[in-house]
């Protein structure tokens, strides 16, 4: 059993970004074309869920106006994205990363730091 | 069998309420509870002395207002007081048994240095710190508040920052209206001098005091809003500024004064890491492991 660790790319700053190189530790190469629409993807999708826009604005207004009662009953777009974001990982791990021995590991759970990726044993 | 839920086994320092629903920070709890004295009893007194009379002479729309501010500070402060900081999860295991204690990185065009956390096993994030009061480390650190009994940290420095302007403008109203009654009552039917004196300490002797203990909280709750709005204006948390992080070195998080204060009051919602209720694996049972924990009554010696 391999762990492979993907670290975060810090390069523009401490928005939420993995590195998106192909990890060769990986045994399968033909994985690549893969892993670079998984990760393109990943990385677009917190790019949007962290994104500063006139409705995070708006929606952080009037949530300190109405004492934050608010958020009881409306969904914030971030909150909205962030659960696609799990959505979207659940769904790679059982179409993409299952069928070739593999398993990727949720990135909550260590608080966004690294993309963990446990490759089986005959993994090919 | 399941074990225990997270919260049960919650390697920091963090009070834990209400089984594992309402986290606080850790240390002392005695100073949150002063807080809550020193908010009380102004408020009060404003109400049973000062109010009657504002609603009275000027508007029951004064008394209204203060009502929303008195709420609104509340409010903010419990939040600020109850939530999750940032609090990065510790790992197990190191990530490499004899990896370097700081990783160089780039961050637009600036080298920082990514330091080992003994404590949590994780290299640390840029402006991600390691609080010894509640032994957690926590996204963008600004500092432990002790007032407020928990970390400030990216969760909720937006919180804390809107406690901060609501009370400094809360202060600011109560201590505006007292000394809008105390003049009105001085001034009256042509009073001056020590006979202002003599009828407001007969008539309505709290005014003063409150008055006097307004002052003083106005300009300490003032002085922490203005350093705060320094600290937005150069894009740097409370921890940079003491550190002097950015004296002699560029400020890479920087988005300009006005960028970085809308930024970080209306800031997007980040999700926590940290589930208390979440069962916590390394505690469970297994099949295996269990019934080893039955006594095997065969071996028992038969007493007769």
């Amino acid at each position: 059993m391999v762990e492979v660790v993907v670290e975060r790319n810090y390069t523009d700053g401490i928005i939420t970004r993995f590195q998106d190189a192909f990890p060769e530790q990986i045994p399968d190469k033909s994985f690549s074309s893969q892993w670079t629409t998984f990760i393109t993807q990943l990385n677009q999708m917190f790019s949007e869920a962290e994104t500063f826009s006139y409705v995070c604005v708006l929606e952080g207004l009037l949530s300190a106006l109405t004492l934050y009662s608010l958020p009881l009953f409306y969904e914030t777009k971030a909150k909205k994205k962030f659960k696609e974001i799990r959505e979207f990982l659940d769904t790679s791990n059982k179409t993409i990363f299952s069928p070739k021995g593999m398993e990727l590991c949720d990135p909550f759970a260590n608080g966004l730091l690294f993309l963990k990726i446990i490759v089986h044993n005959g993994a090919r | 069998m399941t074990g225990k839920k997270k919260y049960e086994t919650w390697p920091g320092k963090n009070h834990i309420f209400c089984h594992g629903r309402l986290m606080a920070g850790g240390g002392s709890r005695g100073w949150f509870w002063f807080t809550h004295v020193l908010f009380i009893i102004p408020a009060v007194l404003f109400s049973v002395d000062v109010c009657p009379w504002l609603a009275r002479e000027i508007s029951p729309a004064v008394v209204v207002i203060f009502a929303w501010l008195t709420l609104a500070c509340v409010v903010f402060f419990y939040m600020a007081a109850f939530s999750d900081p940032g609090i990065t999860p510790r790992q197990a295991t190191r990530p490499k048994k004899r990896g370097p204690s700081i990783l160089k990185i780039d961050v637009n065009g600036v080298r920082l240095k990514m330091k080992f956390c003994e404590t949590c096993n994780i290299y640390r994030p840029p402006r991600t710190s390691h609080c010894s009061v509640c032994d957690n480390c926590i996204d963008r650190f600004d500092h432990h508040c002790p007032w407020i009994g928990n970390c400030i940290g990216k969760r909720n420095y937006h919180l804390f920052l809107l406690f901060v302007f609501t009370i400094t403008i809360q202060c600011f109203y109560v201590l505006s209206f007292s000394l809008v009654k105390i003049v009105f009552m001085a001034t009256k039917d042509g009073r001056s001098g020590i006979d202002s004196f003599t009828y407001i300490w007969a008539d309505s002797p709290l005014v003063i005091p409150i008055a006097l203990f307004m002052f003083i909280v106005t300009i300490l709750v003032c002085s922490l809003a203005s350093f705060h709005l320094f600290l937005i204006a150069t894009g740097q948390t409370t921890y940079e500024k003491l550190k002097k992080v950015y004296k002699t070195q560029q400020n890479p998080f920087t988005k300009g004064p006005l960028m970085n204060f809308v930024h970080l009051l209306f800031q997007p919602w980040s999700p926590a890491y940290i589930h208390l209720l979440d069962e916590d694996e390394t505690t469970r049972v297994t099949t295996e492991n269990a019934t080893s924990a039955v006594p095997v009554i065969d071996s028992l010696e038969v007493i007769s």
